[in-house]
């Protein structure tokens, strides 16, 4: 499985299993110049990531960084998802190296107001695009407020048309619903925060 | 007399006696699926009570089947119409050894079992719409809408829903439909045993199903790729808020839509609406 980010004009493409480093000559871009000591640092802070696979395009320069086996340069890093406008929207329009994507910064956010306040997330156990409603104009699954059991289908994520329901799996009250309607969702990404 | 109690009339003379279950069950050649056959004469979706099963334990491989469906739906809630005795309407209870990541696998395998099935009985070859759809000259045959429950561990099951336009004649379609829909009668003229073609993309199915969980997804990727209508046409990618325009190149080993956008970069497509670009 392979995720994938577009960040302005870089693309980043994190992949499941890690082992080798591979690296593409930098070429010096018009518009935009890296010393070995940038590339160093780049290198540093993938390494320190969870990121398996990094891909930097700008202009002419294009760097491509891999923790997993080497990656088919025919392919694999001229892929992009075409994820849902609303994970692109909040991307930045910068070219940026900081290997998390902005959808899981406000899965970050969520975790951190999860951890400070004794809540629990309830979390995409797939990718895909998120719903809060089995249908458009339905009722949502649930709301701010709302008492779930561990059962209670709390939202759906669709990928390649199979509809996955997300389930509770802890039982309290509703707090925040992080995730928007219509989101395009990561793995592991907060959906909801729950007061046990 | 409405239009619409004309059209129930013509329709009620033009269907076919009800499924004979028996006869599907008795000669059924599966290894897997049609364990067990649940008869409705109508119910409110074969989807919707599939999973109710499912969720009370029901094994692999029932088949949860209705001669017509009060809330037939497709994608996102959309209706799915469901007159009674002429076309067949069914889900399939799985419970597929695979990681949830890959489970979409299993709609695109549905799309190839039934495009298979349905070259049986029909005079030109069908075409495969990403992901799942059906269709012969642009005009849609049959549906599948997949449902999955599960966690990061695994899968705990995958409804398989399925419609097939069979012996629905184009005329008693509604109007809303009838542009963009096709029946097998209306394709071959001829009316078609709804228990042989059931039992023989059951087994289809099965047999596609097992190549799945036992050599993978490849040799189903390559068949469904030879029934894929758009490969180096024009699409339109259509999310929530977003359009893609591009030319469509096939499916990556995930199933993925794979389209060289007008920039001539190949871009990975998990989501949206695909249409053709006349």
């Amino acid at each position: 499985m392979r995720r994938i980010f577009m960040l302005g004009g870089t693309r980043i493409q994190r992949f499941r299993n890690p082992s080798v480093v591979q690296q593409n000559p930098a070429r010096k871009a018009e518009n935009m110049e890296l010393s070995e000591d940038d590339v160093l640092h780049i290198l540093k802070l993938i390494d320190e990531s969870k990121f398996d696979y990094f891909q930097l395009e700008v202009g002419e320069l294009k760097i491509t960084v891999s923790k997993g086996d080497p990656i088919p340069m025919n392919s694999a890093p001229q892929t992009v998802t075409v994820a849902p406008a609303a994970a692109a929207a909040a991307a930045p329009t910068a070219a940026r190296v900081a290997p998390a994507p902005p959808v899981q910064t406000q899965s970050s956010n969520a975790q951190a107001r999860a951890a400070a306040e004794g809540l629990v997330s309830i979390t995409a156990p797939i990718l895909g695009t998120f719903y809060v409603a089995p249908e458009p104009g339905a009722a949502p699954f649930t709301q701010v407020g709302a008492a779930i059991t561990e059962d209670t289908t709390v939202g759906l994520i669709e990928v390649m048309k199979v509809f996955n329901s997300v389930r509770s799996g802890v039982k309290g009250t509703v707090v925040e619903i992080v995730a928007q309607n219509g989101q395009f969702v990561e793995y592991g990404q907060t959906l909801f925060l729950v007061k046990p | 007399m409405p239009a619409s109690d004309l059209t129930a009339k013509s329709l009620a003379a033009s269907a076919g006696l009800p499924l004979d279950v028996d006869l599907i069950r008795d000669q059924l050649a599966a290894k897997r699926l049609g364990t067990q056959f649940r008869y409705f004469v109508a119910i409110d979706s074969t989807n919707s009570y599939a999973r109710r099963l499912a969720e009370q334990g029901a094994a692999e491989g029932e088949v949860v089947i209705a001669e017509s469906q009060t809330q037939g739906r497709g994608r996102l809630g959309r209706h799915w119409v469901s007159p009674p005795n002429v076309n067949l309407y069914f889900s399939i209870i799985l419970r597929p050894k695979l990681p949830p990541a890959e489970a979409p696998q299993i709609t695109l395998m549905a799309a190839v079992a039934l495009a298979e099935t349905l070259e049986w009985f029909l005079p030109v070859p069908p075409v495969i719409k990403w992901p799942n759809d059906i269709l012969v000259d642009g005009k849609k045959l049959a549906g599948i809408l997949t449902e999955m429950s599960c966690d990061a561990e695994g899968v705990d099951y995958v409804i398989l829903g399925i419609g097939v336009n069979l012996n629905y004649p184009l005329d008693l379609m509604p109007d809303e439909i009838r542009q963009r829909a096709t029946s097998v009668f209306a394709l071959s003229k001829k009316k078609i045993s709804r228990e042989a073609f059931l039992r023989r993309l059951i087994q289809d199915l099965d047999r596609c199903y097992g190549e799945i969980q036992g050599t993978g997804f490849a040799a189903i990727a390559s068949r469904w790729e030879s029934y894929f209508g758009l490969r180096g046409q024009r699409v339109r990618i259509e999310l929530l808020d977003q359009v893609v325009l591009g030319t469509a190149q096939g499916i990556d080993r995930d199933g993925a839509l794979l389209l060289e956008d007008d920039q001539g970069n190949l871009q990975r497509v998990i989501a949206g609406d695909v249409t053709l670009l006349e």
